[in-house]
């Protein structure tokens, strides 16, 4: 038998009760943090209140708490080593930064296209540069 | 169990038979799965945010695209994602609460409860194929756009969105709906494959044989997997 399993089935042993109290506390987290994105989103709708750099910033945030819940407590990675806590979440949170990163890189991009002269952008597509 | 050889105590560390974290192979081999998986769906939401700003004026708001609601005929913003991300939520605590008593060799609470994850991710299925539908058939009204057919341009009416052609403004809106949500499906169909196959392995008391239930906690790794990416997807295509 491995070394990590703690306990094996002893048939006909007693079955303890169970203890789901923490599942339930997750799940109304979870529930509670998707329903305040959904009504932010329809009270601030196009901005109308807020920012809506403000909005994004505020999404990204709800969910990466979301995601700890989910990943911490759901897949018992929080009752793991601290080595491996590390091997999971560093690779994990570097995948968000890079989809942020992006984010402001089409921004950029978008706004570059609206700054350079119309005569360079068509210059540069009748010349292979093929867009949309 | 029975196919682990008991390392020799003069071996050492290095010589096999221990597990590093303490955690077992089958588990850690599945969080090293799930990572490599989660680069493929990184891929995906890294260029979709990258093209959805930097198309930003012809691009569609996701709200104002995904209105249906079974049983419903008006139009009503967010309400059918935010329901199949209940529905997704809700098969994670039922898939919780089917490790939880696998912990305690709870035989017939854990084949209640994949019971209703399978459920769960059925619901979640029927769900995507209902947006699917509504996407590709489109509004009654549909849309002109020019199309570039036999050396020259004109314009044809077009109703929802396929890789050629969408109404609804960009072409690669559609792409990416397709690709991040097909890729997610085929997913949660694996998911719902995998639990079927330990639900019957529990019923058929072949884990109780085995003395854990560590399939569970295996295919709940997955499952949970499945569902975080749901969380990101939700938030990174359908709310931003």
């Amino acid at each position: 038998m491995d070394n990590y399993h703690q306990h094996m089935y002893v048939p006909g042993a007693a079955i303890e009760s169970p203890k789901t109290k923490w599942i339930w506390r997750v799940f109304w987290i979870l529930l509670i943090i998707t329903t305040v994105e959904v009504s932010f989103a329809f009270w601030n709708e196009g901005g109308r209140h807020l920012p809506l750099v403000f909005q994004k910033w505020f999404f990204i945030t709800l969910t990466l708490v979301k995601a700890y819940y989910i990943v911490f407590s759901f897949m018992h990675l929080g009752d793991e080593k601290f080595n491996f806590k590390l091997t999971i979440s560093l690779t994990s949170v570097l995948f968000v930064y890079f989809i942020v990163l992006m984010m402001f890189e089409g921004h950029a991009v978008h706004d570059i296209r609206l700054i350079i002269p119309d005569f360079i952008i068509e210059a540069h597509q009748m010349h292979g540069g093929a867009e949309h | 169990m029975a196919h682990t050889a008991t390392a020799a105590p003069t071996k050492g560390i290095w010589g096999g038979g221990v597990a590093p974290f303490n955690i077992s192979y089958g588990k850690m081999m599945m969080w090293f799965f799930l990572i490599s998986d989660a680069f493929t769906f990184a891929t995906l939401l890294i260029s979709y945010g990258f093209s959805r700003n930097k198309y930003a004026d012809a691009w569609p708001m996701a709200d104002n695209v995904f209105t249906h609601f079974p049983f419903y005929s008006g139009h009503i913003k967010l309400a059918f994602v935010s329901l199949m991300t209940f529905i997704l939520i809700m098969s994670s605590v039922t898939m919780v609460l089917a490790v939880e008593a696998g912990h305690r060799f709870d035989k017939k609470a854990v084949v209640k409860w994949l019971a209703w994850t399978v459920v769960g991710g059925l619901f979640f299925l029927g769900s995507q194929t209902y947006e699917w539908y509504h996407f590709i058939t489109g509004t009654h009204e549909g849309k002109a756009i020019e199309v570039f057919a036999n050396g020259a341009w004109s314009e044809i009416m077009v109703n929802g969105a396929n890789l050629t052609y969408n109404e609804y403004g960009h072409q690669l809106f559609a792409n990416f709906f397709f690709f991040i949500t097909g890729f997610h499906g085929s997913h949660v169909f694996s998911g719902v494959v995998l639990n079927v196959i330990v639900l019957i392995m529990a019923m058929n008391g072949t884990l109780e044989r085995r003395g854990h239930y560590e399939m569970v906690e295996k295919v709940g790794l997955y499952w949970h997997f499945v569902d975080l990416v749901w969380v990101f997807v939700f938030t990174f295509f359908y709310l931003i």
